[in-house]
């Protein structure tokens, strides 16, 4: 008998779906109209230590990535190419892992209002590592994609009909740590600055 | 499971003669304890969550093969493969294979318990397989060639200061020879040094919070990100898990999720939480090709429908260790496993045998904290109380107590006896008392040595019960 038919062989309810009704349970202050959720990220977002602005348009985030950090070199998400960034003051610069404190630009699939959380999804463009190599990571989230609960993120890939990527990454202001006398600091292993831009208008290729 | 727990009385009584445990252990109240009331307090919804909470976990143990089955089937449609491991040796040992496969030269880990539980560090290292943990707490644990003290927190036992020797001390063949004071730059430079590791790495070994069937995605909460980069850069990502975490569905999991965080450090969330599904997808930009689950049952199955089996709930959040008056006191290397304090009075027994792990079930007040905070609300007094039966009826209780015990049930079969003896133990312990207060008792001094009683008045209860 192999190991997994003996541990199976010791469990209950082997072959038959159960009956089970995993019934939602999501907190009130969450069940708000589109507007007030925006808001609401926003404020959740400035508690997770993490900064934010807005912009009208998604053609002006290199404009503002550039007035942030002038003349710097950025590592920009390839899901971003189409924008303008010749037109801005910045070189664009491949990844180098070895090296630390890299800027990174990348999008979002949704922002989650109940704590100011940014989903990112990996994929073909969507080059995961970003997101924790880099120093600062400048994250763009599409107004209309924000939602109450964390639960309503994956009623939209189920709706994008966007099959489960490899990794769903939630991600909560910087990266931190309380290991050493439980006090938090930030920028342990991954961003020790997140920074986001929230667009009104942004044409989102899933 | 290898442990120590039978030298509990005397590990014990050093860690409450060591100043600098004691100093580090008061960081618990504000760190821990007052951070999960007000993170409990903000959410209004808290204690529906624990009760959810709760009816998922029962549920799913109550459906383990069914749900195991199903996470199963759907790891391997998205690329994955599943490993079944009976015990701690079969499961180093899929492991190890998995690495010596893939040719594996660096090893990077995050924190997991089930590893430390199943010693897969050692295993590795033996084999030529040198590993390097990445959780801060973890990789200053293995400089020192300890044990983590805490479930979630693995050096809440140290000082800033004996950090700092230990980055001192083995950081110079890294170019580093300047002693720090600052926590922000011992954290800094423990980035610069890591990140090599996570650069060079193969191989990632990581545990799981969470297992979703529906899905087949591992789950992972981290605060640090080390997780995250030991998932992403190498080409192999290796996940060492128990068989009893797996949930339902993805809204179950995160009402589990909203309780877990809250509970453990109290944040609403940590920074990370990432769910991971299958190996890289064809034309992906980064991830790893090869993604392997190892499911480690060791003694967890033969829990199902025992005595134990609401333990099969715990999420290991760590909230029983930090309100617990005994671990808050002597911190979790004195209980001699990688499971401390209430949770792991219950864990320890179970897991490595009754008869090592005697005196734990039995450091307890029963003050019943432990139940109060428990997210999943196990009844942890309840099980503790289970293993010191068991104990007594396999005779298993030191000579001394057991007679103790003997005459204390018999006296209190004798209800004229019982009240006579009651009345002189009252007058002798007024004679040692001083201010209201004893401070010192003959036949006592294990008691008085660290906590002062408070000197009887007024007569018994049921002599003030007759007067009322």
């Amino acid at each position: 008998m192999t190991s997994r038919q003996s541990i199976l062989s010791k469990l209950p309810a082997k072959a038959t779906p159960p009956a089970w009704s995993s019934q939602r349970l999501v907190p009130a202050f969450v069940q708000q109209d589109q507007a007030q959720l925006v808001a609401l990220f926003c404020e959740k977002v400035m508690l997770s230590q993490a900064t934010i602005e807005t912009v009208a348009s998604v053609n002006e985030v290199p404009a503002r990535v550039a007035a942030l950090f002038p003349n710097a070199e950025i590592v920009v998400s390839d899901v971003l190419n189409n924008l303008p960034w010749s037109q801005v003051a910045l070189q664009r610069v491949g990844l180098d892992l070895a090296k630390d404190g890299i800027i990174a630009v990348t999008d979002c699939f949704a922002g989650v209002a109940e704590t100011g959380t940014l989903v990112l999804l990996s994929g073909r463009d969507r080059d995961s590592r970003l997101n924790f190599v880099s120093q600062t990571h400048i994250v763009i989230v599409e107004a209309s994609s924000i939602v109450g609960p964390y639960e309503d993120v994956w009623q939209m890939l189920r709706d994008a009909t966007i099959s489960i990527p490899r990794a769903v990454n939630f991600v909560t202001g910087p990266s931190r740590t309380a290991d050493i006398e439980q006090t938090i600091e930030l920028g342990a292993h991954g961003p020790g600055e997140v920074h986001v831009i929230i667009v009104d208008a942004f044409e989102h290729q899933p | 499971m290898e442990v120590t727990s039978n030298q509990f009385k005397q590990e014990a009584s050093k860690a409450l003669r060591n100043p600098v445990l004691q100093k580090a252990l008061g960081h618990i109240e504000e760190g821990f304890v007052e951070a999960r009331n007000q993170a409990a307090r903000r959410l209004p919804e808290f204690e529906q969550m624990r009760d959810r909470a709760r009816d998922i976990k029962a549920h799913a143990i109550d459906n383990l093969g069914f749900y195991l089955s199903q996470f199963e089937d759907q790891v391997i449609a998205q690329g994955g493969q599943v490993h079944w491991a009976a015990d701690a040796q079969e499961a180093r040992e899929i492991v190890a294979a998995i690495c010596l496969d893939q040719g594996a030269r660096n090893i990077a880990k995050s924190k997991s318990m089930v590893t430390e539980e199943i010693e897969l560090g050692p295993y590795l290292e033996a084999k030529g397989l040198a590993s390097v943990e990445t959780d801060l707490g973890e990789y200053i644990i293995q400089l020192r060639d300890e044990k983590p003290s805490h479930i979630i927190a693995p050096i809440i036992h140290l000082s800033k200061e004996q950090v700092s020797d230990t980055f001192y001390e083995h950081h110079q063949k890294h170019g580093y020879f300047d002693k720090l004071t600052e926590r922000s730059a011992l954290v800094k430079q423990a980035r610069s040094v890591l990140r090599k590791s996570f650069m060079n790495a193969d191989v990632g070994i990581t545990g799981a919070n969470f297992l979703v069937a529906e899905t087949g995605s591992v789950v992972l909460v981290t605060n640090e990100g080390n997780g995250d980069l030991v998932t992403t850069i190498p080409d192999t990502h290796i996940v060492v898990t128990g068989i009893e975490k797996v949930v339902p569905t993805m809204d179950d999991c995160h009402t589990l999720l909203r309780v877990l965080v809250r509970s453990a450090t109290g944040q609403d969330t940590t920074s990370y939480v990432s769910f991971f599904t299958g190996a890289k997808r064809p034309g992906d930009a980064a991830g790893p090709s090869n993604f392997h689950v190892v499911l480690v049952d060791n003694g967890r199955s033969d829990m199902v429908g025992g005595v134990n089996h609401d333990m099969l709930r715990c999420i290991r959040c760590g909230a029983c260790l930090n309100h617990c008056p005994v671990y808050a006191n002597i911190g979790g290397h004195a209980y001699g496993s990688v499971y401390p304090g209430p949770m792991g009075a219950v864990l320890t027994p179970q897991l490595a045998g009754v008869e090592q792990a005697i005196d734990l079930p039995n450091a307890s007040t029963f003050c019943g904290k432990c139940e109060e905070v428990c997210p999943v609300r196990i009844p942890l007094p309840s099980l503790m109380r289970h293993w010191r039966e068991e104990e007594f009826a396999r005779h298993l209780t030191p000579k001394p107590m057991r007679f103790g015990l003997g005459m204390w049930s018999w006296l209190g079969r004798q209800p004229a006896l019982y009240r006579v003896v009651l009345s002189m133990v009252q007058r002798v312990l007024g004679l040692f008392a001083k201010r209201g207060w004893v401070k010192h008792l003959p036949m006592g001094t294990s008691w008085t040595l660290y906590r002062d009683m408070k000197a009887p008045k007024g007569g018994s209860f049921q002599q003030q019960w007759r007067r009322r």
